[in-house]
């Protein structure tokens, strides 16, 4: 039988043996602390430099004494102007957003003229500069340069002599002096790449390759409407040699079209290649190779209809150069819509002439006269389109009529009825595109989370206070608009495109952002415990900026026509929607365990920091203890992470089912083990995992939220991952890069993991403890009398 | 009779059905990786369709890994027992457990839909150009290898088969003797390489290929295609005659074709033996469809200004005896024919780039499936269970944080 004596040594040797280990538990948790916030700095560092690198090129001066400004109007309708491009029409605003941020990593140009003015300049206004003042936009510094080294490695000068510096953007005058090595490396590339198909190309030949494409598109876009300028503005010496651009002085290049014979390009190359001996054929061969220089030139930008409804190619003015060659009974036509460009062209001259002529003290309304007449020929270029939309649709109508009543086949009548129905005014919904870009619907909700987010943030100064409400509803307030802006935008581009919400991975971003927000909102409503407030504001914070990443690193209008293969509204609605609010419950599942093991790991940190300095609770009192309304925060964490598991497995089982019917259907294979698919099935089976582990009652809280991460972890797989692999039917939207985000991520989710190992072993202490306090009670009813309490008991 | 039902409550255990979907997730994970570098069906057919355990040996994310893994097809056998008897045997038969019934009654139909799926389903594929019809579909990846007389005319009789079961497991060092009652002689099957091309000597390269010359043939190995269809077998054939004595023939055998369309041709060996004539050729494995297609029109069109397809779509007549006037159809990307039991789907077309003017080819997965509605109709039994099961949870638990608020 034990005595009092021996019992309160046995509890004093217990106390002096957790103290030991308690010190030592207590360093290990800062160091593990130290890891954390160390992360939280590398990534919050990595996000700063994303969000900020567009404008972090250090000298972005231009030699431009002064930069004026494009006027309002004219940029406004030159937005509207239609344009044919990536298989659709869309708004030229749209057209040139992309073209700047494929060039210049960004949807603004910025730069700093020598009169010390700091210019940010839209991509319309660029695309104005480089189209009607080529000289001037040769000058602007907007080609995009990720290392120094692949511009030091073609012999241009690097900025301030430093070879090593990462970013920098530089203008066409400064590489154009080693044009033809830029494009002999480019070309070195390019062999290599078509010798070995596989080949990879290491990160300096990336830069340069994107570089001479872009460089080359520069040109493209600057000759473009170089036939109408008679010679001014053309691009360096190596694309047109001084020679020809002597010639080209003053030469009407449209009126060769009367003088010429009818040929075909082979016909005009043979004769560009032609001896020439005298000096009138010298004349004549050089006129033909200006000809061909700007008819090449002027293709990227096809804004001219065909003149034949049934036809769907649109003209650039480049090929009614070449279509009026080929063929005489066009040129009537061609010199015509060639005459409306050359007037545009003319008067954009005119008008920046006589701007510059007026007196510093001219007023506002004759700045507008000289404008006026400017912008209303871009007005009437679109109403025309317009016109001839709503003109080729009725005809096409009436052609499909013709042919419905000649068919004597049901089926092609049937087909032709279809294809009636299906029939769309081209650039019907132009201006509504236009809308949804000057809008900025997605970072007006960026900017309103992270605001959301702050006034959390401020919220938290003085918890349990009034202050502390009525900032905390507001921040409710904030983020339920930013939700209103992405819920807008996604709903815009379905309108515009005639489609469900999702066809492509950047639509896939924004709607998951969308419903992580709307369920952790959702949340919030049910437990009001300011969680799902918390959770929805950085969601929508990194869902909107990660959007926004995407479509500077792809550089690819997101609104393209789909692959016949997807062309379905009925599958894209129902098993595309519902897999993505499948992965958009996996991810606010594994925010939910994240934040329930930060949460319980976290909260000692301040206890902990002040036992440092002396002033903390004594070493005896564990770290890890928790008050009850601490207790009861982090079940309820747990309860949600549990409910959102459910709902996510049942839409992931829902959603993968839905794609197995469809590829069904569509392929006569229900499952073919593609990595998509595999990807949607790991997260079934992870979401089955949890619940059957949680329902045996082998996890509890700490495991569910463990667990919730890895789900986490597999919805990132199957989201961004597999599309990395290049394998199967769904391989599409590869994107460079990604794989290291994803590893990152997965590390940093391990990280967070691991703040559950010693939670649980605290877990399992208490339960010892739980046992021993039981035993111990059980014993002092034999011995009586005073024991004091054993350690971390409170 | 205690060992029984330890066993029973083990697979009828949470624990049980947890380990196997960890294990399934495992292997899709991994067998998902392997797909980089073995190809689809590569990862497929180790990983997926495996029975024993297969070995993951791939460098994934650069760092070479190598260890075994459960075969998919037994995990998914395990996953049935355990849902069958924990998630319908061993539940309380109440009012409460009715949707959590519902929920793994589909799951076990889709898993058994899966399984009749994979042994009884023929896929395969129809490739024509406008103007042509047929009634036979191709494998895409199983060849076989036809011997048969030939008549006066050079026209091929009845032909015995060496079917690709037999063939496969020959591999590239391997041989096999065959034998047929419609044969005076047997056949001796030799290096059976799953990727290979007959060269001719007088071909530089042909210096690369390791086997005999065989009129002025050899046969060139070439590396086995990640995609199982851009493979073309070849081996070596020789003709025994029943005495065993010396071979009275010796031949190149070889698919040939460099892609799967109407173009590809069987590379035909003829040979004598005992005064009559006989051919041997290595075929694609194809089987009868119940009906005929004819090919009237291949309408393709891109998205102007782009090499996307907008639209691949083919007018066929269909027709289930070759003398009726038939039935036109037009077959789209999601929109297949479904027809006495087989679905003809708009596959592909070719040839990829076609020159101006050069006629193009529509291609047809033809797959017969007796599970084809299955699935639709596991997951309707799946959603209902599904819904009722957590919406009735969910109705719970709320009720329940309202009454406890009240009474706070």
């Amino acid at each position: 039988m034990s005595t009092k004596k021996q019992i309160r040594e046995e509890a004093s040797q217990i106390e002096a043996e957790e103290a030991k280990g308690e010190q030592g538990v207590r360093i290990f948790y800062l160091l593990v602390c130290l890891l954390l916030f160390a992360c939280l700095i590398i990534a919050s560092r990595s996000a700063w430099f994303l969000a900020t690198h567009a404008s972090n090129a250090k000298d972005i001066s231009t030699p431009l004494e002064s930069y004026e400004p494009w006027p309002e109007s004219i940029v406004e309708n030159f937005s509207n102007i239609r344009v044919q491009n990536g298989g659709r029409i869309k708004p030229a605003h749209t057209f040139a957003r992309f073209a700047l941020i494929q060039v210049n990593n960004s949807s603004k140009a910025r730069f700093e003229t020598q009169d010390g003015e700091k210019h940010k300049i839209s991509a319309e206004e660029w695309m104005l500069d480089v189209l009607f003042r080529p000289d001037l936009a040769k000058d602007l510094p907007f080609f995009n340069v990720d290392d120094t080294e692949a511009i030091v490695a073609i012999g241009v000068p690097p900025k301030y002599g430093d070879s090593h510096r990462k970013r920098d953007r530089y203008s066409y005058n400064q590489i154009a002096a080693k044009r033809a090595e830029l494009a002999g490396e480019s070309g070195r590339i390019t062999q290599k790449r078509r010798e070995d198909p596989d080949y990879q190309m290491s990160r300096l030949e990336g830069i340069t390759d994107r570089l001479a494409t872009n460089v080359s598109f520069f040109e493209y876009m600057n000759g473009q409407f170089g036939f109408a300028r008679k010679g001014e503005g053309l691009a360096s010496d190596q694309v047109l040699p001084q020679d020809l651009k002597l010639a080209a002085q003053g030469m009407d290049i449209v009126g060769l079209l009367d003088v010429m014979p009818e040929m075909t390009v082979q016909q005009l190359m043979q004769e560009m290649g032609r001896e020439a001996a005298t000096e009138n054929e010298k004349a004549i061969q050089k006129a033909f190779q200006l000809f061909f220089f700007f008819a090449r030139s002027g293709q990227n930008l096809t804004l001219i209809p065909p003149p034949d409804a049934a036809e769907d190619q649109w003209y650039g003015v480049g090929d009614l150069l070449m279509e009026g060659l080929e063929d005489k009974s066009k040129r009537a036509w061609v010199k015509e819509e060639l005459k409306v460009v050359t007037d545009i062209v003319d008067s954009q001259k005119a008008m920046w002439t006589a701007l510059a002529e007026l007196p510093e003290d001219a007023s506002n309304d004759d700045r507008e006269a000289i404008v006026k007449p400017v912008a209303a020929k871009f007005e009437t270029l679109v109403d025309t389109q317009k016109k001839e939309a709503e003109e080729r649709l009725l005809a096409k109508r009436d052609a499909i009529d013709v042919e419905i009543a000649a068919a004597d086949d049901s089926l092609e009548k049937q087909r032709l009825q279809e294809s009636r129905a299906e029939l769309k005014m081209e650039g019907a919904k132009v201006e509504q595109e236009v809308g949804l870009y000057t809008s900025s619907y997605f970072m007006n909700s960026l900017s309103y989370f992270i605001l959301g987010f702050i006034l959390l943030a401020v919220s938290w100064l003085v918890p349990g206070s009034k202050f502390a409400k009525i900032f905390g509803w507001l921040a409710i307030g904030v983020i339920v608009l930013a939700l209103g802006y992405n819920l807008l935008g996604i709903t815009m581009r379905s309108i515009i495109r005639s489609r469900p919400p999702i066809t492509n991975l950047y639509d896939t971003i924004i709607f998951i952002t969308g419903v992580v927000v709307l369920l952790a909102l959702m949340l919030e409503y049910f437990t009001r415990r300011g969680i799902g407030t918390i959770i929805a504001s950085l969601s929508g914070v990194l869902g909107m900026f990660l959007s926004l990443r995407y479509e500077v690193k792809e550089a690819v209008d997101t609104m393209d026509p789909l692959q016949a293969v997807l062309d379905t509204n009925l599958w894209l609605a129902t098993h595309v929607t519902t897999i993505n609010i499948g992965y958009a419950a996996g991810m606010l599942a594994s925010f939910l365990g994240i934040a329930y093991l930060l949460y319980r790991f976290l909260r000692p940190l301040p206890v902990v920091l002040k036992g440092l300095t002396g002033n903390g609770a004594s070493a005896n009192t564990r770290i890890f203890d928790e008050p009850k309304n601490v207790r009861d925060n982090h079940k309820l964490i747990g309860k949600m992470t549990y409910g959102i598991v459910c709902f996510c497995l049942i839409f992931s089982i829902i959603g993968t089912v839905l794609g197995g019917i469809w590829a069904n259907y569509s392929w006569g294979r229900f499952w073919g083990w593609d990595p998509k698919e595999n990807g949607a099935l790991m997260i079934c089976l992870w979401t089955l995992v949890i619940l059957h582990m949680r329902m045996g009652g082998y996890i509890k809280d700490i495991g569910m939220a463990v667990f919730s991460i890895i789900l986490g972890m597999i919805v990132t797989f199957s989201w961004w991952g597999v599309n990395n692999l290049g394998v199967g039917l769904h391989s599409y939207g590869f994107t460079d890069g990604v794989m290291k985000a994803l590893f990152i991520t997965w590390a940093e989710s391990i990280l967070i993991m691991a703040c559950g190992f010693p939670l649980w072993l605290h877990g399992r202490s208490k339960d010892k403890l739980k046992k021993e306090k039981r035993e111990r009670k059980r014993r002092d009813n034999e011995v009586g009398g005073d024991i004091p309490p054993l350690p971390g008991e409170v | 009779m205690a060992i029984l039902k330890g066993i029973y409550k083990f697979f009828s255990s949470f624990l049980f059905a947890a380990i196997i979907l960890i294990l399934l997730t495992i292997v899709t994970l991994f067998g998902t990786l392997a797909q980089k570098e073995m190809g689809l069906h590569g990862g497929v057919k180790e990983f997926f369709h495996s029975y024993g355990y297969s070995v993951f040996d791939a460098s994934p994310f650069g760092i070479p890994i190598k260890f075994p893994l459960p075969g998919g097809m037994t995990l998914m056998f395990l996953l049935f027992i355990s849902m069958t008897l924990g998630g319908v045997v061993h539940v309380k038969k109440r009012v409460r457990g009715i949707p959590n019934l519902i929920i793994h009654c589909g799951m076990l139909f889709l898993l058994v839909s899966g399984y009749i799926t994979h042994n009884m389903k023929r896929d395969g594929y129809v490739a024509l150009y406008p103007g042509t019809s047929t009634n036979r579909a191709q494998s895409y990846k199983d060849w076989q290898i036809e011997v048969f007389e030939l008549g006066e005319n050079d026209e091929a009789k009845q032909a015995t088969v060496i079917p690709w079961e037999n063939l496969r497991p020959i591999g590239d060092e391997g041989s096999q003797v065959f034998t047929s009652k419609a044969w005076p002689f047997s056949v001796q099957v030799e290096n059976f390489y799953r990727n290979a091309r007959p060269i001719p000597t007088s071909a530089p390269i042909s210096a690369e290929a390791t086997g005999p010359e065989i009129n002025g043939f050899k046969l060139l190995r070439r590396e086995t295609d990640k995609e199982v269809a851009a493979n073309f077998p070849g081996c070596f054939a020789k003709i025994i005659p029943a005495d065993g004595s010396d071979a009275a023939a010796e031949l190149i055998l070889s698919g040939t074709s460099d892609r799967i369309s109407p173009d590809d041709a069987a590379m035909l060996a003829g040979f004598e033996f005992e005064g009559k004539k006989w051919g041997i050729q290595l075929v694609k494995r194809s089987w009868e469809i119940a009906f005929n297609i004819e090919l009237e029109k291949f309408i393709f069109e891109k998205h102007p200004g782009t090499t996307k397809a907008k639209n691949f779509e083919s007018r066929i007549i269909w027709r289930e005896d070759l003398e009726d006037e038939g039935k036109k159809v037009a077959v789209r990307m999601n929109d297949p024919m479904r027809q006495s039991g087989f679905v003809v789907f708009q596959e592909s077309y070719g040839p990829p780039n076609p020159g101006p003017g050069e006629q193009m080819y529509s291609q047809f997965a033809v797959s017969d499936d007796p599970a084809d509605y299955f699935p639709l109709i596991a997951l309707i039994i799946i959603t209902i269970g599904l819904v009722a099961h957590f919406v009735w949870r969910l109705a719970e638990y709320i009720s329940k944080s309202s009454a406890k608020r009240r009474a706070a």
